[in-house]
C-alpha cells in the first residue's frame, strides 16, 4: 500500500519538478483586509524550491505611509503548498517626521489556477510587529509581558499575489 | 483623542495603567504647546474581597490606590486653570469605565448589591469631577462605560437629583468570545440610553459597524497598541473618538 502510494505521490510531483526553473517575475500583490495598502507592487526571482520577492508600495502618495516587503517562500514542488517568512518595515508620516514599524512575517501559501501568463498564489500571514521606532519617540519593543502589551501588535492577514514571469 | 486606561506616554507600558503617577505624566502631556490629549479614560474596580472602590485594571498587581486619588487628581487638574483639551472649546471628557468583575478572574462577577456599590462609587467621583467643573467654569463631560449592561443600568438607577455637567453612557466591545469572555452583544444594552459605542479597531467587522451606524451613536476606537491596521481601521470607519495608550504619537498621526 505504501509503495503504490509512494509511487502516486511520485508520478504527480515529477512533471512539477521538472517544471522547476529559475525564473524572475513580477506583478501586483493585492489585499483585502488593512495590513497594508490594498494594491502593491513586486518582483523577484524563482529557484528550484526558494521564491524570493520584494514588494513595494505604490499607493504611499495616499496616506504617506509605506509598507515595503521582504519574503522568502518555499515550497517542494512550483505546485504545492508552501512556508513563508520575511520581514515588513512599515514607514508611517506623522507631523515633523516618519515612524517605522519593523514585522516579522511568517505564513503559508497556496498556488491558484494560473490565469493566461501569470501565475498567482494565495497567502495567510501572521505580522508582528517587533519594534516601533523612530520620529523623535521613543522605541517600543514587543513584549509578553501581559495579553495588553502584544495582543494589538499580532495580526493576520490574506494576500493574493499576481506575476508575469520568464525563465532566466 | 482619549488616554487610555489613564496612562498613553510613551512607550506603552500597560503595567502602568490606572496608577496616579502615569495619569499626573498623561495629564501634562503637550503637542504644540498645547494638551495632547481631549480627555481621559480611568477604570474603577470594585474589589469584592474588601468592598473597596479601586483606580485599578484589574488585579493581577498589588493594587491600593483608591478611585478617590484619582478622581482628586482629575478635579485638580480641571481647577489648574490650564487649558484641557487639544482642541479648544471641545468638552474635556471623562471616560469612567465600571470594570464587570471584581476579582482576578473574569468570570468573578458583582453581585446585585456590589453592584449598587459600584455604582455609588462612580457617582461619587462624578460628583468630585463635577465640582471641580463647576467651581473653574471648564467644560467637562463624564461618561459612565463597561462591558456590562447590569451595571450601567444600576448607575442610572442611583442617579442622583443634581447633575451639574452632562454625563453620557458607553458600551464597550473587546476582543470577541471566546478570546476573552467580557464583550456582550449590543441587544444586551436594550433599553439603556447608550449613545457611545466602543470597539477595538482590529476586532470590527462590517455588520457590526453598520449597526452602530443604525444605532446613531458615537464611534469610538480603543486600542493598546496602534499599528498599521489600526491608522487603516481609523481612516476606513471615521469614528469620532479614539482611546489610546500613545498620545504623542496618535496626536501626530492625526494631525499629519
Amino acid at each position: 500500500m505504501m509503495q503504490r502510494l509512494a509511487i502516486v505521490i511520485a508520478t504527480l510531483a515529477l512533471p512539477q519538478l521538472a517544471e522547476a526553473e529559475t525564473r524572475w517575475h513580477a506583478g501586483l500583490n493585492l489585499r483585502a483586509d488593512l495590513g497594508t495598502h490594498p494594491i502593491r507592487a513586486g518582483g523577484g526571482i524563482q529557484l528550484e524550491y526558494v521564491d524570493l520577492t520584494l514588494v513595494l508600495d505604490p499607493m504611499f502618495w495616499t496616506d504617506g505611509q509605506h509598507d515595503i516587503d521582504a519574503l522568502a517562500f518555499w515550497a517542494p514542488c512550483p505546485r504545492a503548498w508552501g512556508l513563508f517568512g520575511g520581514w515588513r518595515t512599515s514607514t508611517i508620516a506623522i507631523v515633523d517626521g516618519t515612524q517605522l514599524h519593523q514585522k516579522l512575517l511568517a505564513g503559508i501559501g497556496a498556488p491558484l489556477p494560473r490565469l493566461g501568463p501569470f501565475h498567482a498564489r494565495w497567502s495567510f500571514e501572521l505580522a508582528t510587529v517587533i519594534v516601533k521606532h523612530g520620529g523623535g519617540l521613543p522605541s517600543d519593543w514587543i513584549s509578553f509581558a501581559s495579553g495588553r502589551d502584544f495582543i494589538d501588535l499580532v495580526n493576520f492577514g490574506m494576500f493574493v499575489s499576481l506575476d508575469y514571469g520568464k525563465p532566466i | 483623542m482619549i488616554c487610555h486606561n489613564g496612562n498613553c506616554v510613551e512607550p506603552t507600558k500597560p503595567e502602568n495603567d490606572d496608577t496616579i503617577p502615569a495619569l499626573r505624566e498623561s495629564l501634562a502631556l503637550q503637542i504644540g504647546g498645547l494638551p495632547a490629549i481631549d480627555g481621559t479614560e480611568i477604570d474603577s474596580f470594585w474589589r469584592a474581597s474588601d468592598g473597596v472602590c479601586l483606580f485599578a485594571h484589574d488585579l493581577d498587581g498589588e493594587r491600593a490606590t483608591l478611585i478617590d486619588e484619582a478622581a482628586a487628581e482629575l478635579a485638580a487638574h480641571i481647577t489648574s486653570g490650564n487649558q484641557l483639551t487639544h482642541a479648544p472649546g471641545s468638552p474635556f471628557r471623562i471616560l469612567f469605565e465600571l470594570k464587570a468583575h471584581v476579582g482576578v478572574a473574569k468570570s468573578e462577577r458583582h453581585t446585585p448589591e456590589q453592584r449598587v456599590l459600584h455604582a455609588q462609587c462612580a457617582w461619587r467621583v462624578y460628583d468630585t469631577i463635577a465640582t471641580a467643573a463647576a467651581t473653574s467654569g471648564q467644560n467637562v463631560e463624564f461618561v459612565f462605560s463597561s462591558f456590562e449592561p447590569k451595571l450601567l443600568a444600576d448607575v442610572i438607577a442611583q442617579t442622583p437629583l443634581l447633575t451639574p455637567i452632562a454625563y453620557k453612557f458607553d458600551a464597550i466591545y473587546g476582543i470577541p468570545k471566546p478570546l476573552d469572555s467580557e464583550t456582550r452583544p449590543l441587544g444586551d444594552y436594550a433599553g439603556l440610553p447608550i449613545t457611545i459605542v466602543e470597539i477595538h479597531p482590529q476586532w470590527i467587522h462590517d455588520a457590526q459597524y453598520e449597526a452602530i451606524l443604525s444605532s446613531d451613536v458615537e464611534l469610538l476606537f480603543w486600542m493598546f497598541s496602534a499599528t498599521t491596521e489600526t491608522f487603516a481601521a481609523i481612516e476606513q470607519y471615521e469614528p469620532e473618538m479614539v482611546v489610546t495608550s500613545e498620545a504623542s504619537l496618535m496626536r501626530r498621526w492625526l494631525e499629519r
